[in-house]
């Protein structure tokens, strides 16, 4: 900037004709200034990383063991790699200062190089690595030795949602299946088998581990464990088509009591609802639903008893002609249980729960109008497909369904059975 | 573009034009027009231009995707761009600067100056280096024609298994990926080849190969780097390509194939890739600094040897990329640790630059501003690496912004400021104008602040759990000051563009009212700068004798026993005269751009309709055939640009018989 000024002085109105009639003019900005105002930046920059508080998918706040052994190893290169930056940076800035050549016409010693110098800063900043290695590779091969524990969760990555077979009794079969939500005692590490049905998915809570990518054809050991009970945010971190983005996930940990009458919930069949509103909306689940959602208990009921006629709905699952092929979809047994929906990035309730209240939702209420939304509309509010009426072979996405707003209302009061 | 008539240059000897102008070229009167000799030539000036031309042309267009990017995720729950677009613009920004950017970008540079560095007239074989051009602007081309034939690739840069599949990426946007970079690899393995060929076989008298310039070697070790790493990323592509419009099975999983197969093929490319896009780079700015700070490059040799543990090591560094793959700790740890191990030889260079800036009397004008920016920001960018370095602290980190960040940082940090830097030091040698200093200033401030306020923030979103690849964010997440400030960055960054731009045109309107450059404007080191500017057509008048490192440095000065440095003659004086009597060059050919036009016609044919192969193979075989047996010399001695001589040479740049070098050793 001080070149251009001083050539606006000169009263050139012809800049470049100037520029080389003067010749090229040094530099001579590097002064303190810009020296003061970089590091203004680089502190605001550094304490704005630093705060962690809104924002739930942070690094830099551990929650948990395996996330803290991470931060352990990468603080302290943080700060090897911030003064390596320092000193080269500042360097630089010094060199441009001290060595600059002014109106001076003279060759400078003409010095070809040092090969002590070289060895010296080639070796060096190899001892400074091997250092690191040695703590990388104990915090790596630490990182990967899961605790011992008894719950066993399997992990699978879709297009777009995440699920959990849990299989507590170590018999190689799930006791359970879940959706969105990974609930997990606090205190106590969960090992996890991530799978993927489809695409390569990467399931990540960042405050308490790293991430571990799902391949389709390979399972991937990894593991979790949260110091204190807590609501903790992950998105899926490998691309994965169109939703990627909004391909998102909680780890609720739990009070160790909470968790096993979770569980023992989670255990229990749905029952059928004596409410006619939601026995309609049953009818509407096992005709609309049933062939991609599952919801234990229902899906194999051949008759939703009708309070008004002292029979059963028309068309019950298994509706006619269709093969029942739940799975495709999240399991909804529970799904008053969880906080979130359509790969977490929904509210099932009008305040998010708290650890403290994740159980019982206690004062809480369902948020009907985006449930409705959601049903009514998927493609509209999570993109699916370029052309939300196509899906491939796969069936991967939400459709559409031809609901009208009364099945829309009946459908969502049975939905809000489903604690 | 008006074609201007201009006076021929005035030259000092002979009565035959000899230098060439390569914007007045297109004006010299001839009996073809001027537009012609360009889509002939086999000039490796003139290659290089039009690589410089095209690259920037393409720098553009994935800038103008990147402006769409930040314009979407400025804000959070962005609606500029719907899930569906945003993913073929990030994918498409990605493959267009690395590979219609910045490895075009150096071959304009390699091309352009090899020859030149090394004392020769021409590359070993001119028409294969037209056909590497040609390939390339096809292939590119073609790559981007996707965009109105149903949507650009979509599956990123890297482009994952089983995502890249038929079933999950249905449309031809990934068969535009799969079938466009394999054409613009056969590019770069092409010139990869007469590159080597050249640097092996056709230095100057006395040029041992540590006597070349740092640039040349840097140059070097990049062609040995694309003739092992692009056959891997075409076999990855071949694969696909098989699987996507052939029906066969590579990446299918419930056949029982393993993703990972794609991600190792790819990465054994992409790492020694990165390693493609840096080395031309730091080529450069090993020859911009010592001109600019009065001094050689210190340590050389270490220069030079770095370089080549670079391209040694890059190979054995792939899977940091793939750290949360679930590839076992076994392999994590052994990628980590010489992951971290390469950063050595990488400091060493970034020492290496600052000790020749030691003791200098350094000249800051835009060239060195470029280059010392560099130094700067590919620091930043290094260190970031080696933090992903560690295989733990990479679980974290990976698939972040964090990523995006580091690779910003040493891709245009590092790449890209270092060509600007080129753009500013050899413009004179290649035009024969300057461009302007002034605006050279505003725009390297303005690409600096810009920069850094676009990709700065980016490490702090990353460490705060932005993920990649995302085409927008929740308002709740805390990703929404940084992206809005980012996206700021980006805007300046574009106005710096603008402004690089404006210089080109300005300068080159003005260049009669500056003067001339002369041979060498920045009394450098080089055997390039020995030769008038722009650079005549036949390079130098007589083939120089190299006794030393610089050599033509050493023409001009002398150190004596106190090691003060004495002038012993003037730039002109110790430059050649550029009489281009009695030298006969390659001659052109349309050829190489016929073969080229093969490519994507069998492109199309592979992704339409397999008939549409049968007239693109007969292009092929008869261009083929013709290059193979058209006649050496045009008989009536009438092609190309002045200075040919009639009698018959060959396509070899210099046969024995006729090589002219200097008599005596100078110096």
């Amino acid at each position: 900037m001080t070149t251009a000024s001083r050539a606006v002085k000169n009263g050139s109105e012809r800049p470049m004709k100037s520029d080389r009639v003067n010749g090229p003019q040094p530099m001579r900005s590097k002064d303190s200034t810009v020296t003061r105002s970089m590091l203004a930046v680089m502190m605001f920059m550094v304490v704005g990383a630093c705060g962690s508080s809104g924002r739930p998918l942070t690094t830099l706040n551990p929650r948990g063991d395996a996330a803290r052994i991470i931060h352990d190893l990468i603080s302290p290169v943080f700060i090897i790699a911030g003064v390596v930056f320092v000193i080269i940076n500042f360097g630089v800035l010094f060199l441009a200062v001290k060595f600059r050549r002014g109106d001076s016409e003279e060759w400078p010693k003409q010095v070809h190089g040092n090969t002590a110098l070289e060895l010296g800063w080639t070796i060096v900043p190899a001892l400074i690595l091997a250092g690191v290695a040695v703590g990388t590779v104990t915090t790596l091969f630490k990182l990967d030795d899961t605790p011992e524990t008894d719950i066993e969760v399997t992990v699978y990555g879709q297009q777009w949602w995440w699920s959990y077979d849990y299989d507590l009794n170590a018999d190689g079969e799930p006791d359970f299946s879940t959706a969105n939500e990974l609930v997990i005692p606090a205190g106590k590490a969960v090992s996890l088998k991530v799978k993927s049905n489809d695409v390569i998915h990467s399931f990540w809570i960042p405050a308490l581990n790293g991430k571990r990518d799902a391949v389709p054809g390979r399972t991937h050991p990894w593991w979790l464990e949260a110091d204190e009970p807590g609501v903790y945010y992950g998105q899926c971190t490998e691309f994965c088509g169109l939703s990627h983005a909004k391909m998102q996930m909680r780890t609720i940990a739990l009070e160790p009591a909470e968790y096993e009458a979770w569980v023992a919930n989670q255990m229990q069949d749905a029952a059928i609802p004596t409410d006619q509103a939601a026995l309609r909306g049953l009818s509407v689940f096992t005709q609309q639903c049933a062939s991609c959602h599952q919801i234990e208990g229902v899906n194999a009921v051949d008759c939703v008893p009708d309070g008004a006629t002292n029979g059963c709905f028309a068309g019950t699952a298994p509706y006619d002609g269709a093969e029942v092929v739940s799975g495709l979809a999240p399991n909804l047994t529970h799904l008053m249980s969880r906080s979130s929906y359509a790969g977490s990035i929904f509210e099932l309730y009008d305040d998010e729960p708290s650890a403290a209240n994740y159980l019982t939702k206690e004062g809480l209420n369902v948020d009907r109008a985006q449930l409705k939304a959601w049903i009514r509309n998927p493609s509209a509010l999570k993109p699916m497909a370029p052309n939300p009426n196509e899906f491939s072979e796969l069936g991967r996405g939400m459709p559409a369904l031809p609901l009208t707003e009364d099945q829309l209302d009946d459908l969502v009061t049975y939905l809000e059975t489903l604690k | 573009m008006a074609i201007i008539e201009q006076e021929p240059l005035a030259l000092p000897v002979g009565d035959r034009p000899t230098g060439s102008s390569p914007i007045g070229v297109l004006t010299r009167p001839r009996t073809t027009t001027g537009w012609r000799s360009w889509v002939s030539t086999v000039d490796h000036k003139r290659i290089g231009i039009m690589y410089g031309i095209g690259s920037i042309f393409f720098f553009l267009v994935g800038g103008f995707e990147a402006l769409l990017i930040r314009a979407q995720l400025a804000t959070p729950d962005g609606t500029l761009l719907s899930a569906d677009v945003y993913n073929q613009v990030y994918t498409m920004h990605g493959v267009t600067m690395v590979f219609l950017v910045i490895m075009p970008m150096a071959a304009a540079f390699a091309n352009y100056l090899l020859p030149l560095q090394i004392g020769a007239r021409d590359v070993a074989f001119p028409r294969l280096n037209a056909l590497s051009f040609w390939i390339w602007l096809f292939g590119s081309i073609f790559f981007n024609t996707a965009w109105i034939l149903g949507g650009g690739a979509d599956g990123g840069w890297f482009n994952y298994a089983p995502n890249s599949g038929v079933i999950f990426s249905p449309g031809h946007g990934i068969d535009f990926y799969a079938v466009g970079l394999q054409i613009v690899g056969i590019a770069s393995l092409v010139s990869a080849m007469n590159l080597i060929v050249t640097v092996l076989n056709m230095r100057a008298p006395g040029m041992g190969l540590m006597r070349m310039p740092v640039f040349t070697w840097m140059i070097l070790v990049v062609q040995f780097l694309l003739l092992f790493a692009v056959p891997v990323i075409t076999v990855a592509l071949f694969l696909l390509m098989f699987d996507r419009l052939f029906g066969a099975n590579f990446f299918n999983v419930s056949e029982g194939a393993d993703p990972l197969l794609w991600q190792h093929l790819f990465w054994i490319f992409g790492h020694p890739e990165v390693y493609i896009l840096i080395l031309p780079a730091f080529g450069i700015v090993s020859e911009v600094i010592p001109t600019f700070s009065r001094k050689p490059i210190y340590g050389y040799p270490f220069m030079v040897f770095s370089g080549i543990v670079i391209g040694f090591m890059g190979w054995g560094v792939w899977a940091h990329h793939m750290f949360a793959s679930g590839i076992g700790p076994l392999s994590v740890m052994a990628f980590s640790l010489s992951t971290m191990f390469i950063a050595v030889p990488t400091g060493v260079k970034i020492l290496n630059w600052m000790a020749t800036m030691w003791g200098g009397k350094i000249e800051f004008n835009t060239a060195m501003l470029f280059a010392v920016g560099l130094v700067a920001m590919f620091t930043i960018g290094g260190l970031s690496g080696v933090t992903h370095a560690l295989g733990p602290a990479d679980t974290q980190q990976t698939d972040t912004y964090y990523i995006v960040a580091h690779f910003h940082y040493v891709l245009f940090g590092g790449a890209l400021l270092g060509f600007f830097s080129g753009f500013f030091f050899w413009w004179p040698k290649v035009f024969g104008h300057f461009l302007s200093e002034r605006l050279g200033k505003w725009q390297f401030w303005a690409s600096l602040i810009g920069f850094n306020l676009t990709f700065g923030p980016m490490h702090i979103l990353g460490l705060q759990g932005m993920s990649r690849r995302i085409y927008t964010y929740g308002d709740d997440q805390g990703f929404s000051l940084w992206n809005l400030v980012a996206t700021i960055g980006a805007f300046i960054i574009a106005i710096s563009v603008l402004i690089f731009l404006a210089n080109v045109v300005i300068s080159y309107r003005g260049r009669h009212d500056q003067p001339a450059p002369g041979p060498d404007p920045w009394d450098a080191r080089s055997l390039e700068w020995m030769v008038p500017s722009p650079t005549p057509e036949h390079n130098f008048d007589v083939v120089p004798v190299v006794t030393q490192n610089d050599e033509y440095w050493f023409r001009k000065y002398q150190i004596d026993e106190h090691e003060n440095v004495t002038r012993i003659a003037s730039s002109e004086e110790a430059a050649q005269a550029g009489d281009g009597t009695g030298v006969h060059l390659p001659s052109p050919s349309y050829w190489p751009l016929l073969v080229a036009l093969a490519l994507p016609i069998i492109g199309y044919a592979v992704i339409y309709n397999l008939w549409l192969a049968v007239p693109g193979a007969l292009l092929l075989v008869a261009s083929m055939y013709g290059w193979a047996f058209e006649p050496v010399d045009d008989p009536d001695g009438g092609h190309g640009a002045g200075g040919h001589d009639d009698h018959g040479g060959d396509d070899r740049s210099d046969s024995h018989a006729e090589i002219k070098t200097e008599e005596t050793p100078v110096g």
